[in-house]
Protein backbone atom coordinates (compact mmCIF):
# COMPACT_ATOMS: atom_id res chain seq x y z
CA UNK A 1 0.00 0.00 0.00
CA UNK A 2 1.70 2.97 -1.03
CA UNK A 3 1.99 6.02 1.79
CA UNK A 4 2.78 9.76 1.77
CA UNK A 5 6.40 10.31 2.10
CA UNK A 6 7.69 12.10 5.28
CA UNK A 7 10.57 14.28 5.90
CA UNK A 8 13.76 12.60 6.93
CA UNK A 9 14.23 15.94 9.87
CA UNK A 10 11.46 15.97 11.82
CA UNK A 11 11.02 19.78 13.57
CA UNK A 12 11.91 18.03 16.96
CA UNK A 13 12.41 14.61 18.85
CA UNK A 14 8.94 14.44 20.24
CA UNK A 15 6.82 15.23 16.87
CA UNK A 16 6.36 13.30 13.61
CA UNK A 17 3.51 15.43 12.28
CA UNK A 18 3.43 18.40 10.16
CA UNK A 19 3.55 21.82 12.15
CA UNK A 20 1.02 23.95 11.59
CA UNK A 21 0.78 27.77 12.65
CA UNK A 22 -1.80 30.39 12.14
CA UNK A 23 -0.59 33.88 11.91
CA UNK A 24 -2.20 36.72 11.64
CA UNK A 25 -2.00 39.96 9.63
CA UNK A 26 0.32 42.47 11.84
CA UNK A 27 1.83 39.19 13.82
CA UNK A 28 5.30 37.91 13.33
CA UNK A 29 5.94 34.31 11.98
CA UNK A 30 6.26 32.21 15.18
CA UNK A 31 9.60 32.37 16.47
CA UNK A 32 9.66 27.99 17.01
CA UNK A 33 8.99 28.15 13.15
CA UNK A 34 11.95 30.74 11.97
CA UNK A 35 14.09 28.69 14.49
CA UNK A 36 13.92 25.86 12.10
CA UNK A 37 16.43 27.78 9.67
CA UNK A 38 19.35 26.98 12.21
CA UNK A 39 18.11 23.87 13.91
CA UNK A 40 20.48 21.09 13.72
CA UNK A 41 19.60 18.76 10.85
CA UNK A 42 19.34 14.77 12.56
CA UNK A 43 18.79 11.85 10.41
CA UNK A 44 19.26 8.20 12.68
CA UNK A 45 22.88 8.59 14.11
CA UNK A 46 24.13 11.29 11.99
CA UNK A 47 23.58 14.98 13.11
CA UNK A 48 23.92 17.55 10.16
CA UNK A 49 24.82 21.00 11.08
CA UNK A 50 22.11 23.51 9.05
CA UNK A 51 23.18 25.29 5.84
CA UNK A 52 23.16 29.00 6.28
CA UNK A 53 20.71 29.23 3.60
CA UNK A 54 17.37 29.74 2.10
CA UNK A 55 15.13 29.24 -1.27
CA UNK A 56 11.76 30.05 -1.77
CA UNK A 57 10.27 27.91 -5.30
CA UNK A 58 7.53 30.17 -6.25
CA UNK A 59 5.47 29.96 -9.18
CA UNK A 60 3.30 27.12 -11.05
CA UNK A 61 3.10 25.15 -13.67
CA UNK A 62 0.11 25.99 -16.01
CA UNK A 63 -0.02 25.18 -19.98
CA UNK A 64 2.92 22.70 -19.05
CA UNK A 65 2.94 20.14 -21.99
CA UNK A 66 2.88 16.60 -20.22
CA UNK A 67 6.79 16.19 -20.74
CA UNK A 68 7.72 19.16 -19.06
CA UNK A 69 5.36 18.28 -15.78
CA UNK A 70 7.13 14.83 -15.56
CA UNK A 71 10.22 16.27 -15.55
CA UNK A 72 10.23 19.19 -13.26
CA UNK A 73 10.93 17.20 -9.87
CA UNK A 74 13.15 15.08 -10.82
CA UNK A 75 15.54 18.13 -11.80
CA UNK A 76 14.89 19.78 -8.63
CA UNK A 77 15.69 16.59 -7.22
CA UNK A 78 18.92 15.98 -8.68
CA UNK A 79 19.88 19.93 -8.69
CA UNK A 80 19.79 19.49 -4.52
CA UNK A 81 22.26 17.49 -4.12
CA UNK A 82 25.66 18.31 -2.89
CA UNK A 83 29.25 16.46 -3.83
CA UNK A 84 29.32 14.89 -0.86
CA UNK A 85 26.48 12.91 -1.72
CA UNK A 86 24.38 13.96 1.32
CA UNK A 87 22.22 16.72 -0.32
CA UNK A 88 20.53 19.78 0.70
CA UNK A 89 20.74 20.98 4.45
CA UNK A 90 19.22 24.10 4.37
CA UNK A 91 15.96 25.15 3.91
CA UNK A 92 13.66 24.93 1.21
CA UNK A 93 9.93 26.58 1.11
CA UNK A 94 6.84 27.25 -0.82
CA UNK A 95 3.23 28.41 -0.93
CA UNK A 96 3.17 24.62 0.62
CA UNK A 97 0.12 23.60 -1.37
CA UNK A 98 -1.25 20.61 -2.82
CA UNK A 99 -3.56 17.99 -4.96
CA UNK A 100 -4.64 14.58 -3.49
CA UNK A 101 -5.40 11.58 -5.68
CA UNK A 102 -8.24 9.12 -5.04
CA UNK A 103 -6.50 7.59 -2.87
CA UNK A 104 -5.53 10.25 -0.84
CA UNK A 105 -1.71 10.59 -1.84
CA UNK A 106 -0.52 14.06 -3.04
CA UNK A 107 0.72 13.70 -6.38
CA UNK A 108 3.27 16.24 -7.19
CA UNK A 109 1.71 17.47 -9.63
CA UNK A 110 2.81 21.08 -8.69
CA UNK A 111 5.95 23.06 -7.72
CA UNK A 112 4.51 23.79 -4.55
CA UNK A 113 5.46 20.17 -3.82
CA UNK A 114 8.99 20.43 -4.19
CA UNK A 115 10.16 21.25 -0.66
CA UNK A 116 8.52 18.45 0.71
CA UNK A 117 10.48 16.04 -1.89
CA UNK A 118 13.29 17.08 -1.68
CA UNK A 119 13.04 17.12 2.33
CA UNK A 120 12.30 13.16 2.06
CA UNK A 121 15.68 12.58 0.49
CA UNK A 122 18.11 15.45 1.63
CA UNK A 123 18.54 16.68 5.42
CA UNK A 124 17.09 20.26 4.67
CA UNK A 125 13.79 21.62 6.39
CA UNK A 126 10.68 21.99 4.39
CA UNK A 127 8.60 24.84 5.41
CA UNK A 128 5.97 26.68 3.53
CA UNK A 129 3.51 29.93 4.04
CA UNK A 130 -0.06 30.15 2.47
CA UNK A 131 -2.38 33.26 2.50
CA UNK A 132 -5.71 32.43 3.65
CA UNK A 133 -7.44 32.90 0.39
CA UNK A 134 -11.36 31.60 1.61
CA UNK A 135 -12.50 30.15 4.62
CA UNK A 136 -10.46 27.00 5.66
CA UNK A 137 -12.11 24.07 6.05
CA UNK A 138 -11.69 20.13 6.80
CA UNK A 139 -12.27 17.02 4.45
CA UNK A 140 -15.26 15.21 5.85
CA UNK A 141 -13.39 12.10 4.48
CA UNK A 142 -9.99 12.10 5.90
CA UNK A 143 -10.10 15.65 7.72
CA UNK A 144 -6.94 17.03 5.59
CA UNK A 145 -7.06 21.23 5.92
CA UNK A 146 -8.45 22.49 2.64
CA UNK A 147 -7.28 25.82 2.32
CA UNK A 148 -8.70 27.65 -0.85
CA UNK A 149 -12.09 27.91 -2.40
CA UNK A 150 -11.78 24.93 -4.90
CA UNK A 151 -10.38 22.47 -2.38
CA UNK A 152 -7.25 22.88 -2.68
CA UNK A 153 -4.82 21.46 0.69
CA UNK A 154 -1.44 21.94 2.27
CA UNK A 155 1.04 19.83 1.73
CA UNK A 156 1.44 18.09 5.30
CA UNK A 157 4.88 16.52 4.30
CA UNK A 158 6.88 19.07 5.42
CA UNK A 159 8.44 20.00 8.41
CA UNK A 160 6.44 23.29 9.13
CA UNK A 161 3.78 25.18 7.38
CA UNK A 162 2.13 29.14 7.93
CA UNK A 163 -1.28 29.80 7.45
CA UNK A 164 -1.80 33.52 7.00
CA UNK A 165 -4.67 35.26 7.56
CA UNK A 166 -5.98 38.94 7.33
CA UNK A 167 -8.23 37.53 10.96
CA UNK A 168 -10.14 34.80 11.53
CA UNK A 169 -13.05 35.84 9.65
CA UNK A 170 -11.37 37.61 5.96
CA UNK A 171 -9.27 36.13 3.51
CA UNK A 172 -6.10 37.54 1.51
CA UNK A 173 -5.28 37.68 -1.69
CA UNK A 174 -2.98 34.84 -3.30
CA UNK A 175 0.00 37.44 -2.69
CA UNK A 176 -1.44 37.92 0.62
CA UNK A 177 2.12 36.55 2.18
CA UNK A 178 4.91 37.95 -0.13
CA UNK A 179 5.39 40.49 2.23
CA UNK A 180 5.19 38.52 4.78
CA UNK A 181 7.86 35.81 3.35
CA UNK A 182 10.03 38.44 1.96
CA UNK A 183 10.72 40.01 5.08
CA UNK A 184 11.94 36.82 6.46
CA UNK A 185 14.03 35.78 4.06
CA UNK A 186 15.60 39.64 3.74
CA UNK A 187 16.24 39.14 7.93
CA UNK A 188 17.50 35.81 6.85
CA UNK A 189 19.69 37.49 4.54
CA UNK A 190 20.73 40.48 7.24
CA UNK A 191 22.04 37.92 9.10
CA UNK A 192 24.35 36.21 6.93
CA UNK A 193 21.98 33.53 4.80
CA UNK A 194 22.46 32.81 1.71
CA UNK A 195 18.71 33.89 0.08
CA UNK A 196 17.35 32.84 -3.64
CA UNK A 197 14.22 32.88 -4.71
CA UNK A 198 14.05 29.81 -7.64
CA UNK A 199 10.86 31.31 -10.46
CA UNK A 200 9.31 29.45 -12.90
CA UNK A 201 5.69 29.84 -14.70
CA UNK A 202 3.10 32.17 -12.54
CA UNK A 203 1.23 34.97 -13.21
CA UNK A 204 1.14 38.25 -11.63
CA UNK A 205 1.89 36.99 -8.11
CA UNK A 206 5.01 35.40 -9.62
CA UNK A 207 5.87 38.62 -11.20
CA UNK A 208 5.72 40.28 -8.32
CA UNK A 209 7.89 37.56 -6.35
CA UNK A 210 10.29 38.35 -8.50
CA UNK A 211 10.61 41.62 -8.64
CA UNK A 212 9.85 42.26 -5.21
CA UNK A 213 12.67 39.65 -4.33
CA UNK A 214 15.10 41.69 -6.29
CA UNK A 215 14.22 45.02 -5.01
CA UNK A 216 15.47 43.78 -1.95
CA UNK A 217 18.47 41.87 -2.59
CA UNK A 218 17.46 38.28 -2.99
CA UNK A 219 19.09 36.58 -5.83
CA UNK A 220 16.64 35.30 -8.10
CA UNK A 221 16.83 32.20 -10.47
CA UNK A 222 14.72 31.95 -13.36
CA UNK A 223 13.82 29.34 -15.13
CA UNK A 224 13.65 29.94 -18.90
CA UNK A 225 11.18 27.98 -20.99
CA UNK A 226 8.62 27.39 -18.20
CA UNK A 227 6.09 29.69 -19.73
CA UNK A 228 4.38 32.60 -18.66
CA UNK A 229 5.51 35.37 -16.25
CA UNK A 230 9.19 33.68 -15.75
CA UNK A 231 9.54 33.90 -19.41
CA UNK A 232 8.10 37.13 -19.66
CA UNK A 233 10.54 38.64 -17.25
CA UNK A 234 13.36 36.77 -18.77
CA UNK A 235 12.84 38.52 -22.36
CA UNK A 236 12.31 42.12 -20.56
CA UNK A 237 15.38 41.34 -18.46
CA UNK A 238 17.49 39.89 -20.81
CA UNK A 239 16.52 41.10 -24.28
CA UNK A 240 14.46 44.48 -23.79
CA UNK A 241 11.26 42.75 -25.00
CA UNK A 242 8.45 43.82 -22.51
CA UNK A 243 5.75 42.48 -24.68
CA UNK A 244 4.88 39.18 -22.83
CA UNK A 245 5.04 40.66 -19.33
CA UNK A 246 1.52 41.03 -18.28
CA UNK A 247 0.77 39.13 -21.36
CA UNK A 248 -2.23 37.26 -19.87
CA UNK A 249 -3.83 40.21 -17.69
CA UNK A 250 -3.78 42.20 -21.46
CA UNK A 251 -5.80 39.46 -22.85
CA UNK A 252 -8.43 39.00 -20.46
CA UNK A 253 -8.96 42.74 -20.17
CA UNK A 254 -9.15 42.96 -23.90
CA UNK A 255 -11.63 39.82 -24.19
CA UNK A 256 -13.76 41.55 -21.73
CA UNK A 257 -13.86 44.82 -23.79
CA UNK A 258 -11.82 46.66 -21.06
CA UNK A 259 -8.95 49.10 -20.95
CA UNK A 260 -5.57 47.84 -20.67
CA UNK A 261 -3.66 50.94 -19.65
CA UNK A 262 -3.40 49.89 -16.04
CA UNK A 263 -1.19 46.27 -17.24
CA UNK A 264 1.05 49.78 -19.26
CA UNK A 265 1.31 51.02 -15.89
CA UNK A 266 2.43 47.93 -14.29
CA UNK A 267 5.18 47.37 -17.18
CA UNK A 268 6.05 51.01 -16.51
CA UNK A 269 6.80 50.58 -12.87
CA UNK A 270 8.44 47.19 -13.42
CA UNK A 271 10.77 49.17 -16.08
CA UNK A 272 11.55 51.39 -13.25
CA UNK A 273 12.38 48.71 -11.17
CA UNK A 274 14.79 46.84 -13.23
CA UNK A 275 16.64 49.94 -13.60
CA UNK A 276 17.30 50.11 -9.89
CA UNK A 277 17.97 45.81 -9.69
CA UNK A 278 21.11 44.31 -9.33
CA UNK A 279 21.37 42.33 -12.34
CA UNK A 280 24.00 40.14 -10.83
CA UNK A 281 21.22 38.57 -8.57
CA UNK A 282 19.89 37.03 -11.48
CA UNK A 283 20.48 33.83 -13.04
CA UNK A 284 18.64 32.10 -16.08
CA UNK A 285 18.46 28.00 -16.35
CA UNK A 286 16.79 26.05 -18.69
CA UNK A 287 13.83 23.84 -17.73
CA UNK A 288 14.07 20.68 -16.55
CA UNK A 289 18.11 21.12 -16.44
CA UNK A 290 19.16 19.90 -13.33
CA UNK A 291 22.48 20.40 -13.74
CA UNK A 292 22.03 24.02 -15.05
CA UNK A 293 20.04 24.68 -11.47
CA UNK A 294 22.44 23.25 -9.61
CA UNK A 295 25.34 24.57 -10.69
CA UNK A 296 23.22 28.59 -10.47
CA UNK A 297 22.62 27.01 -7.19
CA UNK A 298 26.18 26.83 -6.39
CA UNK A 299 27.57 30.26 -7.82
CA UNK A 300 25.28 31.68 -5.16
CA UNK A 301 26.70 29.88 -2.23
CA UNK A 302 24.04 27.22 -1.71
CA UNK A 303 24.88 23.55 -1.76
CA UNK A 304 28.03 23.56 0.66
CA UNK A 305 28.94 20.32 1.65
CA UNK A 306 30.71 20.75 5.06
CA UNK B 1 32.45 53.92 0.24
CA UNK B 2 29.96 51.13 0.96
CA UNK B 3 27.94 51.38 4.06
CA UNK B 4 29.44 48.34 5.90
CA UNK B 5 33.09 50.03 5.78
CA UNK B 6 31.33 52.88 7.82
CA UNK B 7 30.98 51.29 10.63
CA UNK B 8 29.36 48.16 12.87
CA UNK B 9 26.26 49.80 13.80
CA UNK B 10 23.68 48.26 15.66
CA UNK B 11 19.97 47.70 14.27
CA UNK B 12 17.62 49.16 15.90
CA UNK B 13 13.68 48.16 15.77
CA UNK B 14 10.35 49.70 17.62
CA UNK B 15 7.71 47.61 18.73
CA UNK B 16 4.76 49.24 19.46
CA UNK B 17 1.67 47.34 21.51
CA UNK B 18 1.26 43.97 20.47
CA UNK B 19 3.30 44.57 17.64
CA UNK B 20 6.45 42.10 16.97
CA UNK B 21 9.79 43.10 15.05
CA UNK B 22 10.00 39.93 12.94
CA UNK B 23 13.48 41.12 12.03
CA UNK B 24 14.48 41.42 15.60
CA UNK B 25 13.75 38.46 16.36
CA UNK B 26 15.64 37.14 12.87
CA UNK B 27 18.68 38.20 14.87
CA UNK B 28 18.22 34.43 16.72
CA UNK B 29 19.61 32.91 13.29
CA UNK B 30 22.32 34.58 13.27
CA UNK B 31 25.49 32.42 13.32
CA UNK B 32 26.42 31.60 17.18
CA UNK B 33 25.61 28.92 19.73
CA UNK B 34 22.45 28.14 20.26
CA UNK B 35 22.88 29.47 24.26
CA UNK B 36 21.21 32.60 25.68
CA UNK B 37 22.61 34.64 28.40
CA UNK B 38 20.34 36.73 29.83
CA UNK B 39 21.87 39.20 32.58
CA UNK B 40 20.04 41.29 34.88
CA UNK B 41 20.75 43.32 37.88
CA UNK B 42 22.19 47.22 39.13
CA UNK B 43 22.61 49.46 36.78
CA UNK B 44 23.49 51.91 39.87
CA UNK B 45 25.99 50.18 41.89
CA UNK B 46 27.42 51.01 45.39
CA UNK B 47 31.21 51.29 44.70
CA UNK B 48 31.97 47.60 46.72
CA UNK B 49 29.71 45.92 44.11
CA UNK B 50 31.40 47.74 41.00
CA UNK B 51 34.62 45.26 41.31
CA UNK B 52 32.62 42.44 41.72
CA UNK B 53 30.63 43.15 37.92
CA UNK B 54 34.17 43.32 36.39
CA UNK B 55 35.22 40.55 37.55
CA UNK B 56 31.66 38.68 35.93
CA UNK B 57 33.10 40.87 32.70
CA UNK B 58 36.41 39.09 33.22
CA UNK B 59 34.75 36.29 33.53
CA UNK B 60 32.38 36.00 30.41
CA UNK B 61 35.55 36.70 28.22
CA UNK B 62 38.25 34.77 29.24
CA UNK B 63 40.10 37.19 31.20
CA UNK B 64 42.71 37.31 34.53
CA UNK B 65 42.34 39.36 37.30
CA UNK B 66 44.17 41.92 35.99
CA UNK B 67 42.06 42.01 32.94
CA UNK B 68 44.19 40.03 30.06
CA UNK B 69 42.84 37.46 28.23
CA UNK B 70 44.49 33.81 27.82
CA UNK B 71 44.51 32.54 25.12
CA UNK B 72 42.27 28.77 25.20
CA UNK B 73 40.72 29.82 28.36
CA UNK B 74 36.96 29.52 28.09
CA UNK B 75 34.70 32.33 27.48
CA UNK B 76 31.15 33.18 26.05
CA UNK B 77 29.85 32.05 23.08
CA UNK B 78 26.20 32.35 22.42
CA UNK B 79 23.36 34.91 22.04
CA UNK B 80 23.63 37.96 25.26
CA UNK B 81 20.08 39.72 25.92
CA UNK B 82 20.46 42.27 27.82
CA UNK B 83 18.71 46.05 28.70
CA UNK B 84 20.27 47.90 25.79
CA UNK B 85 21.08 51.08 27.51
CA UNK B 86 24.29 53.01 28.92
CA UNK B 87 23.92 54.91 32.09
CA UNK B 88 25.99 58.73 31.28
CA UNK B 89 25.81 61.42 34.08
CA UNK B 90 24.20 64.44 33.41
CA UNK B 91 26.36 67.11 34.64
CA UNK B 92 29.31 64.94 32.51
CA UNK B 93 27.93 62.45 29.86
CA UNK B 94 31.56 61.60 28.91
CA UNK B 95 31.53 59.65 32.09
CA UNK B 96 29.30 56.30 31.47
CA UNK B 97 27.98 55.05 35.14
CA UNK B 98 29.38 51.15 34.64
CA UNK B 99 26.28 48.74 35.37
CA UNK B 100 25.12 45.58 34.22
CA UNK B 101 24.43 47.30 30.78
CA UNK B 102 27.49 47.32 30.39
CA UNK B 103 28.97 44.06 31.12
CA UNK B 104 27.87 42.18 27.71
CA UNK B 105 28.93 45.23 25.39
CA UNK B 106 32.15 45.37 26.69
CA UNK B 107 32.84 42.01 26.24
CA UNK B 108 31.93 41.92 22.60
CA UNK B 109 35.44 42.64 21.84
CA UNK B 110 36.43 39.27 23.77
CA UNK B 111 33.85 37.22 22.45
CA UNK B 112 33.69 37.28 18.59
CA UNK B 113 31.31 34.10 18.66
CA UNK B 114 28.74 36.14 20.56
CA UNK B 115 25.68 38.45 19.65
CA UNK B 116 24.49 40.90 22.22
CA UNK B 117 21.35 42.05 21.98
CA UNK B 118 19.34 44.61 23.66
CA UNK B 119 15.63 44.86 25.11
CA UNK B 120 15.05 48.33 25.97
CA UNK B 121 11.64 49.58 27.51
CA UNK B 122 11.15 53.15 26.82
CA UNK B 123 10.05 54.22 30.59
CA UNK B 124 10.65 58.08 28.82
CA UNK B 125 9.71 60.12 26.39
CA UNK B 126 12.79 59.53 23.50
CA UNK B 127 15.05 62.12 22.89
CA UNK B 128 18.28 62.60 20.63
CA UNK B 129 20.97 64.16 21.63
CA UNK B 130 24.78 64.56 21.01
CA UNK B 131 25.13 61.07 23.26
CA UNK B 132 23.08 59.40 21.67
CA UNK B 133 19.33 58.04 21.78
CA UNK B 134 18.29 59.58 25.17
CA UNK B 135 15.25 56.26 26.22
CA UNK B 136 15.45 57.77 29.89
CA UNK B 137 15.78 59.94 32.07
CA UNK B 138 16.48 61.03 36.10
CA UNK B 139 16.64 64.25 37.30
CA UNK B 140 16.94 63.24 40.85
CA UNK B 141 20.22 60.83 40.07
CA UNK B 142 21.33 63.33 37.77
CA UNK B 143 21.68 60.32 35.14
CA UNK B 144 20.15 59.59 31.69
CA UNK B 145 20.14 56.49 29.59
CA UNK B 146 20.75 56.36 25.73
CA UNK B 147 20.94 53.68 23.60
CA UNK B 148 24.43 51.30 24.12
CA UNK B 149 26.13 51.73 20.85
CA UNK B 150 28.13 48.48 21.28
CA UNK B 151 25.62 45.88 20.52
CA UNK B 152 24.75 43.81 17.35
CA UNK B 153 20.74 44.95 17.08
CA UNK B 154 18.25 45.97 19.74
CA UNK B 155 14.64 47.01 19.95
CA UNK B 156 12.71 49.26 21.58
CA UNK B 157 9.65 48.68 23.47
CA UNK B 158 6.82 51.07 23.54
CA UNK B 159 2.91 50.73 24.32
CA UNK B 160 2.76 53.40 21.61
CA UNK B 161 3.83 56.61 20.09
CA UNK B 162 3.17 58.21 23.26
CA UNK B 163 2.92 55.97 25.95
CA UNK B 164 5.70 55.15 28.00
CA UNK B 165 6.82 51.21 28.66
CA UNK B 166 7.28 50.20 32.10
CA UNK B 167 10.75 48.88 32.99
CA UNK B 168 9.43 45.13 33.30
CA UNK B 169 8.46 45.82 29.99
CA UNK B 170 11.87 44.56 29.24
CA UNK B 171 12.68 41.20 31.49
CA UNK B 172 8.76 39.89 30.24
CA UNK B 173 9.65 40.36 26.97
CA UNK B 174 13.36 38.67 27.30
CA UNK B 175 10.94 36.06 28.99
CA UNK B 176 8.75 36.09 25.82
CA UNK B 177 11.60 35.78 23.54
CA UNK B 178 13.66 32.89 25.91
CA UNK B 179 10.55 31.03 26.20
CA UNK B 180 9.97 30.35 22.22
CA UNK B 181 13.16 29.11 22.20
CA UNK B 182 12.63 26.16 24.90
CA UNK B 183 11.55 23.76 22.42
CA UNK B 184 14.09 23.93 20.11
CA UNK B 185 17.18 21.93 21.84
CA UNK B 186 18.69 25.65 23.07
CA UNK B 187 20.09 26.76 26.64
CA UNK B 188 19.54 29.74 28.96
CA UNK B 189 20.72 31.25 31.62
CA UNK B 190 20.01 33.87 33.61
CA UNK B 191 22.26 35.80 35.69
CA UNK B 192 21.61 37.96 38.39
CA UNK B 193 24.22 40.32 40.10
CA UNK B 194 22.86 42.96 42.51
CA UNK B 195 19.37 44.53 41.49
CA UNK B 196 15.98 45.87 43.07
CA UNK B 197 12.13 45.08 42.53
CA UNK B 198 12.44 45.10 39.06
CA UNK B 199 15.18 42.01 39.10
CA UNK B 200 13.77 40.08 41.80
CA UNK B 201 10.07 39.65 39.70
CA UNK B 202 12.55 39.05 36.77
CA UNK B 203 14.46 36.69 39.26
CA UNK B 204 11.30 35.17 40.26
CA UNK B 205 9.60 34.55 37.62
CA UNK B 206 12.69 32.72 35.55
CA UNK B 207 12.55 30.33 39.44
CA UNK B 208 9.22 29.84 38.41
CA UNK B 209 9.69 28.33 35.17
CA UNK B 210 12.37 26.38 36.44
CA UNK B 211 10.31 24.12 38.09
CA UNK B 212 8.60 22.30 34.98
CA UNK B 213 11.52 22.87 32.85
CA UNK B 214 14.78 22.68 35.13
CA UNK B 215 17.17 21.88 32.61
CA UNK B 216 16.30 24.79 30.19
CA UNK B 217 15.00 27.79 32.50
CA UNK B 218 18.06 28.12 35.24
CA UNK B 219 19.61 31.56 37.28
CA UNK B 220 22.83 31.85 38.17
CA UNK B 221 22.77 34.58 41.50
CA UNK B 222 25.87 35.79 42.25
CA UNK B 223 25.86 36.40 45.95
CA UNK B 224 27.56 38.83 47.59
CA UNK B 225 26.54 41.33 44.81
CA UNK B 226 24.65 43.17 47.13
CA UNK B 227 20.53 43.83 46.79
CA UNK B 228 18.12 41.53 45.24
CA UNK B 229 20.77 38.95 44.79
CA UNK B 230 21.58 38.48 48.21
CA UNK B 231 18.17 38.50 49.40
CA UNK B 232 17.43 35.74 47.05
CA UNK B 233 20.89 33.98 47.71
CA UNK B 234 20.06 33.66 51.63
CA UNK B 235 16.35 32.72 51.46
CA UNK B 236 16.90 29.02 51.42
CA UNK B 237 13.18 28.00 50.86
CA UNK B 238 13.61 29.92 47.57
CA UNK B 239 16.51 28.14 46.88
CA UNK B 240 14.97 24.50 47.75
CA UNK B 241 12.34 25.13 45.91
CA UNK B 242 13.53 25.96 43.02
CA UNK B 243 16.01 23.34 41.38
CA UNK B 244 16.90 25.67 38.35
CA UNK B 245 18.39 28.13 40.91
CA UNK B 246 21.99 28.02 41.58
CA UNK B 247 24.41 30.35 43.41
CA UNK B 248 28.38 31.47 43.51
CA UNK B 249 30.15 33.75 45.47
CA UNK B 250 30.89 37.14 43.79
CA UNK B 251 34.58 35.80 42.79
CA UNK B 252 36.60 35.66 39.43
CA UNK B 253 36.99 31.97 39.87
CA UNK B 254 33.87 30.86 41.49
CA UNK B 255 31.87 33.25 38.45
CA UNK B 256 34.55 31.23 36.07
CA UNK B 257 33.63 27.62 37.56
CA UNK B 258 29.93 28.26 37.95
CA UNK B 259 29.12 29.93 34.13
CA UNK B 260 31.55 27.06 32.92
CA UNK B 261 29.59 23.80 34.74
CA UNK B 262 26.24 25.70 33.35
CA UNK B 263 27.79 25.91 29.73
CA UNK B 264 27.94 29.58 29.16
CA UNK B 265 31.52 29.74 28.81
CA UNK B 266 33.25 26.92 26.33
Amino acid sequence: MKTNLRPIVEANSTREDNLLYVVSEGQPLPPQFTALVTMDRVVGDSTYTAERSIVRIAGGCKKFSPELKQGFMPAFLNAFNTTDGIGYRGTVFSGGTANLDQDGLIDDSMVTNVPARLANIYPCVAISTTPKTADLGMARDTGGLIVDAYGGRMDFRQTASVIYQKDPANALGWDGDLDLYLTFMEGLKMVGFNTAVIALNGGAVTRNEIYQSLLRGIAVIAVEGSLRETDAFISAFRDGDWSFTGLEEREKLAGQGKCTASVDEMIAARKADLERIDRSLIKIVPVNDAGALNEALLSIGFLQSV
Amino acid sequence: MKFAEFGDFPSLFIQSGEDKSQLFGINMARQARHFVLRTTGGCLLEPEYIKGLKMLEYALSGRDRAGRQRPGREKFSGFGLFGGTRVLQLQDPSRIIYGITEVLPSIRRYCPEAVMLGVLAKVGHMRYSPYGLIVSESEEDSLFAVINPDQSSCVILQPSSDQRASWDDEWKECVRIVDALSEMGWQALLVVYNGGPVTEREARTWARLSRDNPDFWRVLIVKGSGRVADQLACDQSFIDEHPGVYLCENDLDQMRASLTKLGALV
